[in-house]
């Protein structure tokens, strides 16, 4: 039974590729069992990682699968992600095998260059990990039952999706590929974004957002809703208005614009409140509101 | 045509207008210093300005803050952009009321 190896690196070009079909397959299958946490598997709590530059090494079983590994398993040097699952494993020692085999990978560029490039590349993945952990019992298991991942790389496919959908898109989790206005697909659209509140005659971006049936929870506090997901209204007065999303695991991801969708503020920190997160320009923390699937329509 | 846009908004539609051939062929001249990345630097997008577009058929130069990325074909290709000088380029073409919030936010650009 082969396996595919992938070092998970770059964003444009193809990643480099090692298809392994002799006794190294039992070698990597083994290297992961061994160093996995007593099967210390849970429900997924934290996102596989994504952004520019090194996100780790995926295997993948091709053809008849052995039962006692996932069919596809992305890996960083201490987590596995599997599906829906995640487990803490020591992966160092799987890197080392996999860079060890450098010289048999397809789509590997310059290789002494790259080899440079992507030991620095695993050096600063090593440092931002703390985004990822610890994680530690109890689980933070479903903070927010109903809310959607952030599934970043879905949004940000550096096309039509990125391009065409903002952040009101983003929070909101419904695609249109039209910049999405508040109000716009009520015939509501917002009038004015002095602020949180407008003047008697004008409507805000929350009127707009009510009118495409979000609800509106000033009294949230930063807590889920039963049903479905919760976001958050801000604005930069006069300027614009900016939305964030309460993912499953309770931490906040949005998307500025046209660019890519993230997990961290302008000061790259995770977001676990967006009324205390580093949001730029916009100063104005307006509501919490409700996301029920299904009801909204935005446009 | 080209166009040009800038990264402002999150909600609201950016900025766009059409880049004259001039300015296009000016763009060109300046990409002759600009040098290829060895390794792709980490520049996340934050909310407010973060650089300016020119859109061609098939290619789309993003500058910001020194780095210039070039998406052809689905594939990306990054150089440096000494003195941020493409990016002061293309946003000294963007509609006045553009350049004033583009001053107020980056000091020094245009």
């Amino acid at each position: 039974m082969p396996i595919k190896v992938t070092i998970d690196i770059f964003s444009g070009r193809p990643n480099p590729v090692l298809i392994v079909d002799d006794k190294d397959v039992k070698k990597v299958l083994d290297i992961i069992s061994i160093n996995s946490k007593a099967k210390a598997v849970s429900k997924k709590t934290a996102q596989s990682p994504t952004g520019l530059g090194y996100r780790g090494i995926i295997v993948e079983q091709l053809g008849k699968v052995s039962k006692s590994h996932p069919k596809k398993m992305n890996l960083t040097h201490q987590h596995m992600f599997a599906g829906d699952n995640i487990t803490e494993i020591n992966g160092e020692a799987l890197e080392a095998f996999v860079f060890n085999k450098l010289s048999k990978f397809k789509d590997v560029p310059n290789r002494k260059e790259f080899k440079n490039y992507m030991n620095k590349e695993v050096n600063r993945f090593k440092k931002i990990n703390p985004l990822l952990l610890p994680i530690k019992w109890p689980f933070p298991i479903n903070t927010c039952a109903c809310a959607p991942d952030p599934d970043i790389a879905w949004w940000n496919d550096g096309g039509p999706i990125q391009s065409g959908n903002n952040c009101y898109n983003y929070a909101s989790n419904y695609r249109t590929n039209t910049f999405a206005q508040p109000g716009r697909s009520a015939g509501q659209q917002y009038t004015s974004l002095s602020g949180c509140s407008v003047a008697v005659g004008q409507r805000s971006a929350k009127m707009g957002a009510v009118a495409d049936q979000l609800i509106d929870l000033p009294l949230a506090n930063n807590k889920c809703p039963g049903k479905g997901h919760l976001v958050a209204l801000v604005i930069a007065p006069n300027f614009d208005y900016h939305w964030f999303r309460k993912g499953p695991n309770g931490m906040w991801s949005h998307k500025p614009g046209g660019t890519a969708a993230k997990l961290t503020d302008n000061s790259g920190n995770p977001i676990s409140n967006p009324q205390t997160a580093d949001r730029g320009p916009y100063t104005q923390f307006c509501t919490f509101m409700q996301v029920l699937h299904g009801h909204i329509k935005i446009g | 045509m080209i166009r040009a846009m800038v990264y402002l908004y999150s909600g609201r539609p950016n900025p766009e207008w059409e880049l004259k051939t001039a300015v296009y062929s000016k763009l060109l001249l300046l990409f002759k210093n600009c040098t290829p990345m060895a390794t792709i630097p980490l520049q996340p997008f934050i909310l407010g300005y973060s650089g300016c577009l020119v859109i061609e058929k098939n290619s789309k130069w993003h500058a910001w803050k020194g780095l210039l990325s070039i998406t052809r074909n689905g594939e990306i290709l990054y150089y440096n952009d000494p003195d941020r000088r493409i990016e002061k380029l293309v946003t000294g073409t963007a509609p006045s009321l553009v350049r004033a919030v583009i001053k107020s936010m980056e000091p020094g650009l245009i």
